[in-house]
């Protein structure tokens, strides 16, 4: 599903931030990411995410090179946005409209499908996230379990067969990390791939299929 | 306090419900022309007419919501009476007057549309109107970053008070204050550059693409056609008050 083939990525002030980085990555499996703070992991899920392009090396989505030129035609860059949902580490600035409910609409709007089947979705995943009692609060008002459960559900309801989550842990209290944890247990499916960038051992024990494991030097251990 | 009880259970169960019965462009259309003419009037009939039919169409609102509009109005509004009180001491109580209604006239209609219309309708209205989608992020944007940046800029301005306890004193103090006032504005720059680059990749993400899409959930009906009168009407009131001048 996803491959890269010796992706290396420099800043533009010359710095290394990935060095050969090789990987295939298939659906139905869980991977987890870690490393030390620094070594690349975010720059990886940027690159994946179409955010930030490799300085060498190729990645490929499905077969199909992604690349900076290929992202600028927007019926093409809709369907790459539309397989891959990418859960931020800081959750907060990836809800960005007015209310619960219009956030998990946002996508599915974006993506142009018809207003029932959006309406349909958002219903879903607002009782899936059980966040029938949030629908019409403010995202920035919602406390980090509540923001982490909005940005779920907005990613969620775009229905991507590849999930990116960035530290999907950082800043819960213990019941909602059981609570997260538990979750990302239930969105195993043979169709979909997880991708989850974290440090935190008892999720890795927990969901991984497989770890991969990052060094300070910016490759692969 | 029983009916109170029911009157607040009603309430809340309306509360969060938007019902746009007009249409969301004429509505905003109207507002906007409203604001217009009040501005431009030289005579109070016309402004006074106005905030008459807005407090109407306020008073309709299930009490919780009237309060919280009238909580957001007497703010603006009381900051324009003070702005305009030196008018009274240099003989001039009318414009004081004047100028505090237009105010309040122009911040009522904003928030009631705020009542009556969805962010996504508004949205929706600047498309039909063919405004950039840019200016619509923009905008929205800004709206939700003064919320961040200023709970980020209290947080700085927290964790700076608790480092400069007993500090020094005179004008070393003030110079150290306009240095920590600098490096909060700086830095609650540099965080906002951050943050609105990373909501805008988010948005990426899900398939933002410069374009807000969107469906025109709303119908035009009867009520719409009888609404769209009030545009000829207000014109037509406005230049009758006008000509009462003369």
């Amino acid at each position: 599903m996803i491959t890269l083939d010796h992706v290396s990525y420099k800043y533009p002030d010359g710095n290394l931030a990935l060095d050969d980085i090789s990987l295939h990555l298939t659906a139905g499996r869980c991977y987890c990411l870690s490393g030390p703070n620094g070594c690349g992991k975010s720059t990886l899920f940027r690159i994946l995410n179409g955010l930030s392009f490799a300085t060498a090396g190729s990645y490929l989505l499905n077969g199909e090179e992604i690349t900076e030129k290929k992202l600028r035609d927007k019926a093409f860059a809709a369907s790459f946005h539309r397989s891959i949902g990418y859960i931020m580490q800081n959750t907060e600035v990836q809800l960005f409209t007015r209310s619960v409910e219009d956030e998990i609409a946002f996508g599915l709007y974006q993506m142009g499908l018809p207003e029932e089947e959006v309406t349909a979705r958002v219903e879903k995943y607002i009782a899936l996230l059980g966040l029938e009692s949030l629908r019409h609060r403010a995202p920035f008002n919602l406390s980090g379990g509540e923001k982490k459960r909005t940005a779920l559900a907005a990613i969620l309801a775009m229905e991507p067969p590849v999930l990116i989550m960035d530290e999907p842990l950082s800043g819960l209290d213990e019941d909602g990390q059981i609570w997260v944890t538990d979750f990302i247990q239930s969105l195993k499916t043979p169709d979909r791939l997880l991708l989850i960038a974290t440090h935190n051992k008892d999720l890795i024990s927990t969901i991984a299929d497989e770890t991969i494991y990052m060094t300070k030097d910016h490759s692969l251990l | 306090m029983r009916l109170l009880g029911r009157i607040l259970e009603s309430d809340s169960k309306t509360a969060n419900s938007k019902m746009p019965r007009i249409l969301p462009v004429l509505r905003l259309s109207v507002v906007l022309l409203c604001i217009l003419l009040c501005s431009l009037s030289r005579n109070a009939i016309f402004v006074v007419a106005i905030l008459a039919a807005e407090l109407l169409r306020l008073a309709s609102l299930p009490p919780r919501r009237i309060a919280g509009v009238l909580r957001r109005l007497a703010l603006p509004v009381l900051f324009t009476l003070l702005i305009m009180l030196p008018s009274v001491f240099l003989d001039h109580p009318r414009t004081m007057l004047t100028i505090t209604m237009k105010v309040t006239c122009s911040v009522l209609l904003l928030l009631l549309a705020n009542e009556e219309m969805d962010w996504k309708d508004v949205t929706g209205v600047f498309r039909s109107w063919h405004i950039p989608g840019i200016f619509t992020m923009t905008l929205d944007m800004m709206m939700r970053f003064l919320v961040l940046l200023g709970r980020h800029s209290h947080a700085m301005l927290e964790a700076i008070s608790l480092r400069t306890v007993g500090n020094v004193s005179g004008r070393q103090r003030d110079r150290a204050r306009y240095k920590t006032a600098g490096g909060v504005l700086g830095t609650t720059f540099l965080v906002s550059q951050r943050l609105s680059q990373q909501t805008f990749e988010a948005m990426e993400c899900r398939g933002y693409d410069g374009v807000y899409k969107g469906y025109n959930k709303h119908k035009a009906g009867w009520m719409d056609g009888v609404y769209a009168l009030s545009i000829p009407l207000l014109i037509t009131a406005f230049i009758y008050c006008q000509s009462l001048m003369h």
